[in-house]
C-alpha cells in the first residue's frame, strides 16, 4: 500500500506539476512570492505607514502558502484531464482515495518553502523586530497552514478537473481567497454576508494565527485558530474528493473520457 | 513599413481581435485582475491623500494591461509554435515582428476591458472617484504610460523564446513588473538600493508625469523630463525587440527548428 502510494505520489508530482523544472520552480516558488510580498508591503507603506506595510506583508506570507498549492494542484488535476491520462486512471482498479491523497502530499513541502521566500521578501522591505516574534508559533502556523492548504488545493484541483480549465479555476479560487480571508482586507471590514462567508473559507483563521504569532503570541493562544484552520482544510479536502468521484461517475455515465470534449 | 506589411499587420489585428473577443476569453481577461485591484483600492483608502488614491485608481488599469499584455502578447510566439502556425508565418514574406506586432495591437482591447473592470473595482471599493487636476496633460501622460507597459511586455515575446522561458516564468516576470513599474506607488517609494531598476523601465517615468498632472500639488517640472525619458526608453525597447526578433527568426531558419530554440 505504502509503495503504491509513493509511486502514485511521485509519478503525479513529476508528471503533472509543470513548475517542477528548475527554470520554472526557482522563479515561481522562490522568487515570485518574495516579489509579491514586496509589492504589498510597499503599497501599504506608501498609502499608510510601516505598521500597515508589516500587516500586509504577514497577510501576504500566509496567502502565498495557499497560492502555491492552489496553482500547483489546479494545474496538476487539469493536465491529468487534458493530457489524456484520466481515462487510464478511471479504467484502473486503483484506490481512488489513495490516488487523490497521493496527488496532494508531495506538494506539501512547497508551502513552508514559499513562506520562507516570502518572509525574506518581507524582511528586506520592512524589517520587523525578530526578538518580539514568537518563532516557534510562526513555524507551527506555517506547517499547519501548509497542511490545510494542501487540503484546499486538492478541492481546487478537483474543481479544475470538473470545469476543465486551469486558468479559470485558478484565477477564480485564488482571487476569492485573496479577497475574502483577511489577508489584505480585515474580515470585519467586509459587508455582512461576505464576513460570514469568510469564516467558512480557508486562510481566514490561519492568517489571524500568523499575525498573532508575529506579534509574539505563544502557541497555546493561537491553537484554537490553528485547529479551526486545519479542520476547514480537511473539510475542503473531503469535499474535493467527493467532487473528484462525482466527475468520474459523470464521465462514465456520459462517456466523456476523452481529452477535452465538453 | 511597406504597404504590404501594413496590410498584413491589419489582417493580423482583425484575426487576433476576433479570437481575443470571444465571450469566454474576454470575460476571463476582464475579471482576472479585479481581486488584486480591489485589494489595492482598499490599501489606498488607508491614505487621506486623494493623490494616492488617484495613483492607484489609474495604476490598476496599467497593472491589468501589464498582466494581460505580458501573458498574451509575451506568449504570442509560443502560442504560434504550439498551434503550428509558426512555420506558415515564417514561410510568408511578412516579417515575424509585423505579425506579432499585429497580435499585440489586437490584444489592446481585451487589456482595456480588464483595465476598465479594475478601475471600476477601485472606485467601488474606495467609494470615491479619482481627482485629476490637468486632464489633457494627464491623458497624454497616461496614454504614454499605457504604451510603455505594452512595449515593455512586447520585449518579452522574443526574449522568452530565446531564453527558453517555459511554464512559470511569465508569473515571475509579471510580479517583477508589478513591483518596479510603479502601478501602486511611485518609483521613488522603492528602497534606494533597487529604485534604479524602475528607472530602466519607461512606465515609471510616464506615471510620474501623469501623477504630476493629476495632483494639484504635483510638480509640473516633472512632466517634460518624464515624457522624454519614457519616450527614449520606449524607442530603445522597440529597437531591442526588433533586434531580438531578427535573432529568433535567424535561429529558427538556421537550426530548422520550429521550437524557437
Amino acid at each position: 500500500m505504502l509503495t503504491n502510494f509513493a509511486i502514485q505520489a511521485s509519478s503525479t508530482y513529476r508528471g503533472l506539476f509543470l513548475w517542477l523544472a528548475p527554470s520554472a520552480y526557482l522563479p515561481q516558488v522562490l522568487l515570485r512570492p518574495a516579489l509579491m510580498v514586496v509589492l504589498f508591503a510597499l503599497a501599504g507603506r506608501y498609502a499608510a505607514d510601516e505598521a500597515a506595510a508589516q500587516h500586509l506583508a504577514v497577510g501576504r506570507i500566509a496567502y502565498s502558502i495557499y497560492w502555491v498549492h492552489i496553482a500547483s494542484l489546479t494545474q496538476s488535476f487539469y493536465f491529468e484531464r487534458i493530457g489524456g491520462t484520466a481515462p487510464l486512471l478511471f479504467a484502473s482498479s486503483a484506490n481512488r482515495a489513495v490516488n487523490f491523497l497521493a496527488r496532494g502530499l508531495p506538494h506539501y513541502a512547497n508551502g513552508p518553502l514559499v513562506a520562507a521566500s516570502a518572509l525574506v521578501g518581507a524582511w528586506l522591505v520592512t524589517p520587523f523586530d525578530a526578538v518580539a516574534v514568537g518563532w516557534p508559533a510562526v513555524v507551527v502556523t506555517v506547517l499547519v497552514l501548509s497542511a490545510a492548504s494542501v487540503g484546499f488545493g486538492l478541492c481546487a484541483g478537483a474543481i479544475a478537473f470538473a470545469v476543465r480549465s486551469y486558468q479559470s479555476a485558478y484565477q477564480a479560487i485564488a482571487g476569492l481567497v485573496l479577497a475574502l480571508t483577511g489577508s489584505v482586507i480585515p474580515v470585519d471590514a467586509l459587508p455582512g454576508p461576505l464576513a460570514v462567508l469568510a469564516t467558512a473559507l480557508p486562510l481566514t483563521h490561519g492568517v489571524g494565527a500568523l499575525r498573532a504569532a508575529f506579534e509574539g503570541a505563544p502557541l497555546p493562544d493561537i491553537a484554537p485558530l490553528l485547529a479551526a484552520e486545519l479542520a476547514i482544510g480537511v473539510a475542503y479536502g473531503l469535499a474535493g474528493y467527493a467532487l473528484f468521484r462525482w466527475v468520474e461517475a459523470a464521465a462514465r455515465r456520459s462517456g466523456t473520457l476523452d481529452r477535452a470534449a465538453a | 513599413m511597406t504597404a504590404g506589411s501594413l496590410r498584413a499587420l491589419l489582417a493580423v489585428v482583425v484575426l487576433q481581435g476576433r479570437q481575443a473577443l470571444q465571450p469566454g476569453e474576454l470575460f476571463l481577461t476582464t475579471v482576472t485582475n479585479v481581486p488584486l485591484a480591489a485589494m489595492a483600492a482598499w490599501i489606498a483608502t488607508r491614505s487621506a491623500d486623494p493623490a494616492k488614491f488617484t495613483h492607484v485608481a489609474f495604476g490598476v488599469i496599467l497593472l491589468a494591461v501589464w498582466n494581460s499584455g505580458l501573458f498574451r502578447v509575451g506568449a504570442a510566439l509560443e502560442a504560434e509554435r504550439i498551434e503550428q502556425t509558426l512555420d506558415l508565418s515564417l514561410t510568408s514574406r511578412t516579417p515575424l515582428l509585423t505579425i506579432l506586432l499585429g497580435k499585440a495591437c489586437a490584444l489592446t482591447l481585451p487589456a482595456a476591458c480588464s483595465g476598465v473592470a479594475s478601475f471600476l473595482a477601485v472606485v467601488v471599493v474606495g467609494q470615491r472617484l479619482p481627482v485629476v487636476e490637468h486632464p489633457l496633460v494627464f491623458a497624454a501622460s497616461f496614454a504614454l504610460a499605457w504604451a510603455s507597459v505594452l512595449i515593455t511586455a512586447f520585449l518579452f515575446t522574443p526574449l522568452l523564446a530565446l531564453t527558453r522561458g517555459g511554464a512559470g516564468v511569465f508569473g515571475t516576470v509579471a510580479a517583477f513588473g508589478l513591483v518596479f513599474n510603479g502601478f501602486l506607488y511611485p518609483a521613488s517609494a522603492l528602497p534606494p538600493a533597487v529604485a534604479w531598476v524602475a528607472r530602466l523601465l519607461p512606465a515609471p517615468w510616464a506615471m510620474d508625469a501623469a501623477l504630476a498632472a493629476a495632483s494639484p500639488a504635483g510638480d509640473p517640472a516633472l512632466i517634460a523630463p518624464g515624457w522624454l525619458a519614457a519616450l527614449t526608453l520606449c524607442a530603445a525597447y522597440l529597437a531591442a525587440t526588433a533586434w531580438l526578433f531578427t535573432l529568433v527568426e535567424r535561429r529558427l531558419r538556421v537550426t530548422g527548428s520550429l521550437a524557437a530554440g
